[in-house]
């Protein structure tokens, strides 16, 4: 009887953990079923098993609780980590959007206002994100800091160091942007989201070199 | 809530688990179970750790830099080789020290209005 509990306590909580997301599972799924096992053989030595038994209702609510908040932590993850690829591919496109409205004499607000009515997501919440930074600090440089924290994009973070870099140094900011835009849409590709934002943006500002892809996707 | 980026005295308050499994790690390094029975003994129930809570709050200081897994096991001729040790980094103990002194602010207070007169300086 009395191993019998704690070899049945122990199959429980394995199977229990096996509940946990994977990522958790197998980074501490072992070590939960080990410190578990030795909880137990400690609670069997000095009480029996009847405080075997009696050990159980807390670690249930404490399974129960760890294991929503695991698979929570880790759906909001999952999203933000998809958030942050399809931000990195649309970046590209986001600076070409952002670069034709500068030479159409666009000042940095109405780029990223263009780009926040015009834009697929999530390149339009994103520079809404930078509006409402501007809006609270009142300060460009505080809002550069404050939007590269709360979106963490190696590529935005670099859009958001050169921006800030013209800030303080001065120059065209649309030839600095320029380079960028293009080393993204090498390395990280393009959105075609984004053509038909581009299109309609190159037309209302009377644009007529385009780049390739956007001729090609006129074509179609 | 990540927050490896904010110094100990922006961080909100931390939970009775996580500052004691911070003051038990300043002993030493320790594997889980360790960590947990030191735990349930130094507060004498006051907390109760399960290893649900135990690797929950070990996920998060492990990702805020507060402690290290240590590659090292102290004896492995007699230790389980599946077995991780924690330890606490420098930002973990500049953390658990500021809480300890957030909290002796807190019980100063407690006993300028007559709180904890009856417990002396011992308890």
């Amino acid at each position: 009887m009395t191993s019998r509990v704690l070899v049945l306590s122990e199959q429980v909580y394995g199977r229990l953990v096996q509940l946990y997301p994977p990522g958790y599972r197998r980074r501490f799924g072992q070590e939960m079923n080990q410190v578990f096992r030795m909880l137990c053989r400690d609670c069997y030595r000095k009480h029996g098993a009847g405080g075997v038994l009696r050990l159980w209702l807390p670690m249930l609510w404490d399974w129960a609780w760890t294991a929503a908040y695991q698979w929570i932590t880790n759906h909001k993850s999952e999203r933000r980590d998809l958030m942050t690829e399809t931000l990195d591919r649309q970046l590209g496109d986001m600076i070409t959007m952002m670069v034709v409205g500068f030479r159409a004499g666009y000042s940095i607000c109405q780029s990223f206002e263009a780009v926040m009515l015009e834009a697929p997501e999530p390149a339009s919440s994103a520079a809404r994100r930078f509006l409402e930074e501007i809006q609270k600090s009142g300060s460009y440089e505080a809002a550069l800091k404050a939007w590269k924290e709360a979106l963490p994009s190696p590529s935005l973070a670099r859009l958001a160091d050169l921006m800030d870099h013209q800030r303080q140094t001065g120059g065209n900011l649309a030839e600095m942007l320029d380079p960028l835009s293009e080393e993204l849409l090498r390395d990280c590709g393009t959105d075609p989201a984004f053509y038909e934002p581009l299109l309609r943006q190159a037309e209302q500002l009377g644009v007529k070199q385009l780049p390739e892809r956007l001729v090609q996707a006129q074509k179609k | 809530m990540a927050t490896n980026n904010l110094e100990p005295s922006k961080l909100p308050p931390l939970s009775p688990a996580a500052f004691v499994i911070l003051l038990v790690l300043r002993d030493g390094e320790k594997h889980g179970y360790a960590i947990l029975r030191d735990v349930n003994e130094n507060t004498r129930g006051a907390v109760r750790l399960l290893p649900g809570t135990l690797y929950n709050l070990l996920k998060r200081m492990l990702n805020d830099g507060w402690i290290e897994e240590s590659g090292e096991r102290p004896d492995p001729q007699l230790d389980d080789e599946r077995r991780r040790y924690y330890r606490l980094s420098g930002l973990g103990d500049q953390v658990v020290q500021y809480e300890a002194k957030r909290l002796a602010r807190l019980v100063g207070v407690a006993r300028q209005h007559g709180l904890l007169a009856d417990m002396g300086d011992g308890a």
